[in-house]
Order: C-alpha cells, then structure tokens, then sequence
C-alpha cells in the first residue's frame, strides 16, 4: 500500500480500524491521526472503546479490519519509539518490585533482559541503572526508588508507570488513563512534566475521563462512542453538542452498557 | 550413609524445584493452574504408560505434556467463550481430566501393578532405596553405583536446570510476570516466557509423580511460595525463601514420616503426605503471624 | 465383618448380564444389561443406588448453581479434599473406641468437620492476608489433602477394623455402596436440594449484588455460611458415589453447563439440576454394568461430555455462534475498511442507533456519523 505523505508523518495513524470481542464491536470503522507534537486526549463514555484503540494500536488485540502505522511504520518496526502505559488497575500492585525495577524495565535494552543485577557488571549496565534513577527523580520519587511499589500511594504509583515510559526515550507515548486515582497537586505535576515532553517534540496520547480537564489541559482530542464521534483541537471537538451525542443512551457505547 | 539417602534426595531436589516453579504461578495468581496443571497431566501419563508399557521419563513426560497442553487450551476456551468465570473454569477441566485418567487406570487395574492409584498419589519412595558404598573402595569397585535408582538424579538435574533458567531470564521473567501488556509492548513475548515456565513445570511434576507422587506435586506448587509471599516484598528474597521453604519441608517432612512417627505410632507415616502438610502448617504459621485487618472486598456480583 | 448385608451393585448387573445370554460378555448384551438398569430394571440395590445418585445430581446442580454465581466454585474442592482428614481420623476414633464396624455417618461427620475448618481457613487467609482467595484455596486443599493421606496412612496400622471402602471414598464407587448408604446420601442430598429452594430468593439477592442485599437487611455473611453449609451437604453425600477427588466437578460441571444455555437464574436451577441428573443417571447406570469402571469418574465425564457438547452448540455463548458472528463482523468490517479507502461515504452496514451527523461546519472538526457493524445482542459487557 503506497502511503501518502501525511501517514508517512503522522506518530500515530489509524485506517478504518474495527476491533469485536466475541462478535461484539467495540471500535468501529475508526480513522485517525495523532498530530505529532500534541497533547491528546481520548475520551469517550464507558466502553467507548478507548483502551481497546490503544491496545489495537500496538498489537495486543487483533482488529477485525483496518491498519495502524506508526510514521508510516508497523507497530513491530517503531516499537522502540513507542512508550505504552497500561492501565494501573491492570497490574497487581502488591507485586513483590520497588519503583527503581519498575523503572528499570522501561530503561532495559536487549541484553538487560537477562541475568540479574548482582550478576551483570559493566558500563552499560551502570548507564541504565543510572537512566532509571533520574527518570524517578524527574519525577519527585528519588527517595521512594527502593520501596516495594505496594507501599506508595495511587499517585505514586501513577508517576512510577509515567517514569518508566519516560525511561523507554520514546517519540511517541501512548497513556490508558494516566490520572485515575491522581490527586489534583499530582495531576497538575504530571500534566507539567506531559506539556514540557511535548515542547520537545514528543507526541502523547492519554486516555482521560474527565472532560473539563479534557478541554482545558489538552490540545486534541478525539470523542469515541465505538467509532469517531468527533476530533481536532480539544475545546471544539469536546463541545457540549459532541459530547452529548456520544454520551446519549442511543449512542452504540450507552446501548452496550444497557 | 543410609539406606534412604536416595529418597531424602529425590523429595528435598523436588520439593525445591516445584517451590520455585510454582513461585511464579503464585506471582501471577495462578497457583490454582498448577492445581490444575498437576491433576490434569494424569490421563497423559495413564496413555504413554499403557502405550509404552514402560515408566520411561520420555514418553512419559510427552503424554503428560499432551495432557497439559490440552487442558490449557480448553481452560482459555472455556473462559473466553463459555464465559464460565476463571476458577470455575480450572476446576471444571482439572477434575474431567483426572476423571479420565482415572477411569483409565481402573480399566486397566489388574493388567499392571507399576502404575496404580496409590503410587500416583503418593509417589514410590521405596523403589529409590540404595545400598550407598560406605569407603571409598566401594566407591571404586562399582556396583553399588550401578545400581544408584535414576529419579533423584533426574530431579537434582532438573532442579539445576531450573535455576539456570530462573537466574539467565530474570529480569525478562520479572517483567513478564509484573505487567504482561508492557512487557508485549517492548517485544518481549509473555506467552513464550510463560511456555517455557510451565514446560519446567510439567517436567517437574512429571518427575515429582515418578518420585513422591502428585499430593506433594500440587502442595509445594503452592505452599512455600505463598508462604514466601507474606514474609517479603522483595521479589529475590521471595524466590529464594520459596525455594529454602520448599526444600525445608520436603526434608523435614521426609525425616518426621520415617524417624520420628515410628517412635509416636509404631510404623512410618506417608512421605509425601506429610512434606505436602508441613508445607501447609508452615503457611498458617506465616499467615497468623503476618495477618492484617483488610477491608472487606468488594461485592463481586456475578455477571450474567 | 460383615454384619451390614450387602448386595454389591456390580455383582448384581453380572449377575443380569450373564443369566438368559450365553455370551454375556460381548456388546449387545453389555447394552442390553445396560439399557435395563437405566430403565429401572436392574435390582432393588442397583435401583436404589441409581436413584440416590440422580438425587445427588440434582442437588449438586441446584446448589451448584449458587455457589458459582457466587464465585465459590472450588470452596466444593477445598472441602472435599479436606474431608479425607476428618475421614481417617473419624475411622482412627471410632477404631480406638474398639468398634471394629465401618459407620458411614461417623465418618461423614468427620469429613464435614474437616471440610468447615478447611473453609474457615481458607475465608480467613483471603480476608486477613495479601493471599488471593484463589491461592489460599490452592494451598489449603492440597496441604489438607496431603495430611488427609497421612492420617489414611496412619489407619493401615490399625489391625482388625473393617477398611473396606476407605480408599474408595477417594474415588468414589457405587459397587460397594449399601442400600443404607444410599438412603444417607439421598437423604442429605434432599435436604440441601429443599433448603437451596426455601433459601433461592435470598441466595439469589446475594449473589447477584451482595452490597444491595446487605442494604436490604440480609444477613450476608450468613448466607455466605449457609451456602458453604449447602455445598458441604452435597459434597458429603457424594462422597461415597463420586470420591472426595471428583466431587467438586459435580457441583461446577451442571452449573456451567446451565449457564451456556441461559441468563436468567431459574432456568439457570432448572437446567443445571437436570444436567446433573441425567450425569448421574448415565455414569452410575454405566458403572453397574461393567465393574472394573468405578462411577465417579464415569459420572464427571458425562457431566463434562454435556458441558463439552454445549460449549459448542449453545446459541449464545456457544462456540460456534461465537466464531460465526465473529466472521460475520470481520467481513462488515472489511468492507467498511475498503469503502473508506475507496473514498465512498460509507452507510452503516446495519446501524441501530443512527445519528444524525450535525452539519459539520466549523472547519478543524470532522464529524463522523456514528455506527455499529452489527446488531448489538447479548450480554454487552467486556
């Protein structure tokens, strides 16, 4: 498939994606294009759809139909550029790790997959040590680095995940719902830290509920309700005529939730 | 050196191997597959053996792979489009499983005297019995290591094999077993990591089966690593006292079966039976010890 | 020893197989005798056995039923397996006391005396620890059962007392059970199958929405116990029929069964009751007939060869309907893909919901109509 310029561009490109779970839809038909550089935020009512986008888009749930490129490439071959945070509900936080592994993983690089810290020595391994490290810094989590993640609080364990994808150096972060559980002085932090990567270039894509913070922290946004209800920058394509129509009980998302 | 060196061996080797398989089930909350995973291997073993008509670890090993392979698919099947919520699901396959296998042994019951109920629930200790040299020119003259039994060998190489595996993949496991759609995303493959887990696994089991028999299969899958899991919060220390708690109760309960119950009852007790209720008390232990009060669950409503 | 007088099933159906066929051995008289137990044709004994065991099925499905809507599926496991602790050690009192007769009652109590510990500990370990609750149902089970098979260990050194049946409450068999035994189990399984019935609102509640039901007054924790109580009924009366290992499976195999074929919780009794009967009626009748198979295992496989077949025809959660509404949407899908790239404005396949697009005039905004490829039936939660 000849691409055109724009796709070849675009961080993030959608063509016609139509995902079903059980031969159920549940994404629609859906294209788009995260601008690079933007702040972005998905939003949509419950079972819209959103995380099912992000999970499509790299790979972890197999479309019905339609394509995702990523500049114009596959998930597969941009995978380094690409950061991913799962939603925090999705992993056990009792899990026996301290916010430095966790971020550790976001700085590993092939051969720090294997063998354990005691048993690896060299440059290398010190660099990505210390990656992780200043990435918990950046973050205002220096002193929590070896405290099992268990013992820090929601927010906390929010900017664990934000700093493990700051550690992957991506162009491209993909965020399911980076601030549920957040405090507002931890909100506020991390949209901060958000708003200086994307001055620098980086394009990031969050999954977010709240629909004022939606419009003013924001610069895009694209309204889901199973397929595309709206898009384009966040204030217009999140007014209050779209939303109501996404939100609306005859909307596919309201008539699954029925 | 005794008479039941060998045994002492065969339990401490295995009881350790499956601490430490089982510490990543228990990771992932899924002790109740390998439940599932020890029970279901049954029919496998039942068809080799009567194919082969031989214990051979081989085919054996192939039969119970088979076995598990196919009760892993049809618990995926089950709960993705049964909707038959995940331990429902586990319980429903496991127990046709070991329904099957059996059925078959009963079939087959007076054909063979190897392969009967008793021994696949409590293992043939007695077989590993071995006339250790005592000097050093026993050593050299041999016989006597011809006829060193080969399952605590197989385990202690197994167990070997599995530390090797555990420490060369480590972080990549930790990962894995810490935030799987994460781990997807960076290119690594959770399903492979997660194969190659549960391969060892069966393997131990069906070594364990062969030696002690599936109750301590099943009870040191998950005891010592649950144990382990309310003692620390370090996932090294986790894997290591798993491994050290396993490998404890596996000897403790070996030398309580066979010296001290003839003191109390007049006769040794069953082996297995008793590392697979030591390892349990030792998890009570823990989990007196460690209780905390915990707000009441969420109300779980079904979902029909 | 032998004071109970025993008709052992199996020897019974031998007897009806070999007498009137010269070549009692072959198929068609194996059927023959078959098709005669089935039809309650194959002696007092066999009947009455035969008849207790379909009373077990129906319980254990009614009841069943519950605890899985309740996500209790595998307390039934944990209970089983605990009971062969109270088992041997029920049979070790009972030795020490010098009677030398196996009492069926007394052991059974030992065994729900096990069970209720095994239950508690498993309820404290996932309400007072990090442990999930399906862990502690993994540890506990299999530790409980490894000491079970110690204390069994401990009863071969007791000399003189009647052990006959103690290893086969493990598997289970209908070939040595006594018409007083089948009394027992009937017995029991009626009483768990008529409190689940007087009880089906209330457990209904609770297990729909536990919250709900606590505002509405209804003592949860309770309930929570009852139902506990009820799958503890039935595991205790099929223990003897279907062996403390296979019992649980005849509690979760109906239910699910049920489950594929309907939504709603009557129906959900109804057909779980009868699937487990019809099990039951099956394996045992199969059981009489050739004696080297025992008629646990034979009635799992029958529950689970029902769940199997049902897993793939059911019309909603099936298999099969599951993979043909599967090809039905990837092919709407690919076409609205190919109409997309083809420039068309693509209509909705089938829209249910169509919404007016608002004239999208406001120039960076592009609205799109929404639409679904298909109908949306079923059950929408993902």
């Amino acid at each position: 498939m000849i691409l055109r310029s724009r796709e070849a561009l675009a961080p993030l490109a959608l063509r016609s994606l139509s995902v079903g779970y059980r031969g159920v839809p549940a994404l629609w038909d859906v294209s788009w294009e995260a601008r690079e550089g933007a702040l972005t935020a998905i939003v949509g009512p419950n079972g819209a759809g959103k995380s099912t986008l992000l999970n499509a888009a790299i790979g972890a749930l197999r479309p019905l139909a339609g394509e995702t490129f990523f500049w114009g490439q596959s998930f597969a071959d941009a995978r380094s550029r690409v950061a991913y945070v799962p939603q925090r509900e999705s992993v056990d936080w009792d899990f026996p790790v301290t916010a430095l592994e966790v971020v550790e993983m976001g700085a590993a690089r092939r051969f720090d997959w294997l063998l354990p810290a005691w048993a690896r020595r060299g440059e290398a391994h010190r660099r990505h040590r210390m990656e992780a490290h200043s990435c918990l810094d950046e973050l205002g989590l220096g002193a929590f680095a070896d405290r099992p993640i268990g013992q820090l609080s929601g927010g906390q364990q929010q900017r664990v995940f934000l700093a493990r994808a700051l550690a992957q150096q991506a162009d491209l972060l993909l965020l399911d719902e980076p601030f549920a559980g957040v405090d507002a002085e931890t909100e506020d932090a991390l949209f901060q830290r958000l708003r200086r990567l994307c001055s620098e270039g980086t394009t990031v894509v969050a999954v977010h509920h709240d629909l004022d913070t939606a419009r003013s922290r924001f610069d895009d946004a694209l309204l889901l309700a199973g397929s595309v209800v709206a898009t384009g920058p966040a204030r217009e394509a999140l007014s209050e005529d779209n939303v109501r129509r996404a939100f609306a009980p005859t909307s596919p998302a309201a008539h699954q939730l029925a | 050196m005794t008479l039941d060196l060998m045994p002492m061996v065969a339990v401490t080797a295995s009881a350790a191997t499956l601490a430490l398989l089982g510490s990543f089930l228990v990771l992932r909350r899924q002790a109740m597959l390998g439940d599932a995973m020890a029970h279901s291997v049954l029919p496998g073993l039942v068809v080799a053996f009567l194919l082969t008509g031989s214990r051979a670890a081989g085919p054996m090993f192939l039969g119970a792979a088979a076995a598990a392979a196919l009760s892993g698919a049809a618990i995926g099947a089950i709960i993705r489009y049964g909707r038959v919520e995940r331990s429902a699901a586990i319980g429903l396959v496991y127990t046709t499983m070991f329904a099957l296998g059996v059925l078959l042994l009963e079939l087959n019951g007076g054909a063979n005297v190897d392969l009967d109920v008793d021994c696949v629930l409590s293992g043939q200790l007695e077989l590993m019995f071995w006339n250790a040299p005592t000097t050093w020119a026993e050593v050299l003259e041999g016989p006597s290591l011809a006829g060193l039994p080969p399952q605590p060998l197989r385990l202690v190489g197994l167990l070997a094999a599995s530390c090797t595996a555990v420490v060369a993949g480590w972080p990549l496991l930790r990962a894995v077993a810490f935030d799987a759609p994460f781990a997807r995303s960076r290119g690594l493959h959770p399903s492979a990591a997660s194969a190659g887990l549960m391969t060892l696994t069966i393997l131990a089991i069906v070594l364990s089966f062969d030696a002690v028999g599936s109750i301590l299969a099943i009870a040191l899958l998950t005891c010592p690593p649950a144990t382990a899991r309310l003692l620390t919060d370090r996932m090294g220390p986790y894997v290591l006292l798993s491994v050290g708690l396993g490998a404890a109760a596996g000897l403790l309960g070996y030398l309580l079966a066979t010296r001290a119950a003839p003191l109390l009852l007049g006769g040794s007790v069953d082996a297995s039976g008793t590392v697979a209720a030591l390892s349990g008390l030792g998890l009570l232990a823990a989990a007196a010890c460690t209780a905390r009060a915990r707000r009441l669950p969420e109300s779980q409503g079904a979902d029909l | 020893m032998l004071d109970v007088p025993r008709w052992p099933l199996a020897s019974l159906a031998n007897a009806a197989m070999t007498d009137g066929t010269a070549a009692g051995q072959d198929g068609a008289a194996l059927l023959q005798a078959w098709a005669r137990v089935l039809t309650f044709g194959g002696g007092y004994n066999t009947n009455v056995v035969l008849m207790g065991t379909i009373l077990l099925g129906i319980s254990a499905g009614a009841v069943g039923s519950f605890a899985m809507l309740k996500g209790r599926a595998l307390v039934a496991d944990a209970i089983s397996h605990a009971s062969l602790v109270g088992v041997a050690l029920a049979f070790l009192l009972h030795a020490a006391l010098g009677q030398e007769e196996r009492s069926m009652p007394l052991l059974m109590l030992g065994a729900a005396l096990s069970g209720a510990c095994a239950v508690a500990s498993i309820e404290w370990i996932a309400r007072n620890t990090r442990l999930s609750p399906e862990t502690a149902v993994a540890t506990i089970s299999s530790a409980s059962f490894g000491a079970g098979i110690v204390a069994l260990s401990a009863t071969r050194r007791v000399s003189g007392a009647d052990r006959a049946g103690l290893d086969e409450l493990i598997f289970g068999s209908t070939a040595s059970m006594t018409s007083a035994d089948a009394a027992l189990m009937a017995i029991l399984a009626t009483t768990a199958l008529g409190a689940t019935l007087a009880l089906y609102k209330v457990l209904t509640a609770v297990a729909f929405n536990e919250r709900f039901a606590r505002s509405r007054g209804l003592p949860v924790q309770l309930l929570d116990a009852v139902l506990a109580a009820l799958v503890g009924a039935v595991a205790m009366a099929g223990l003897q029929a279907v062996g403390m290992l296979l019992v649980a499976a005849l509690l979760v195999a109906p239910a699910a069964t049920a489950r594929l074929w309907t939504t709603r919780v009557a129906p959900m009794v109804v057909v779980a009751a009868a699937a487990g009967a019809g099990a039951a009626w099956v394996g045992a009748s199969i059981s009489a007939v050739t004696p080297s198979a025992p008629a646990g295992p034979l009635i799992i496989l029958s529950a689970a060869a029902t769940f199997l077949v049902s897993l793939l025809v059911a019309p909603e959660r099936g298999v099969l309907s599951g993979w043909l509404r599967h090809r039905r949407l990837a092919a709407a899908a690919r076409r609205a893909a190919a109409e997309a790239a083809s420039g068309a404005t693509s209509p909705a396949p089938s829209s249910t919901a169509p919404i007016s697009t608002g004239p999208s005039s406001t120039a960076p905004i592009s609205t799109a109509p929404i639409s679904t490829g298909a109908p949306h039936t079923g059950p929408g939660r993902t």
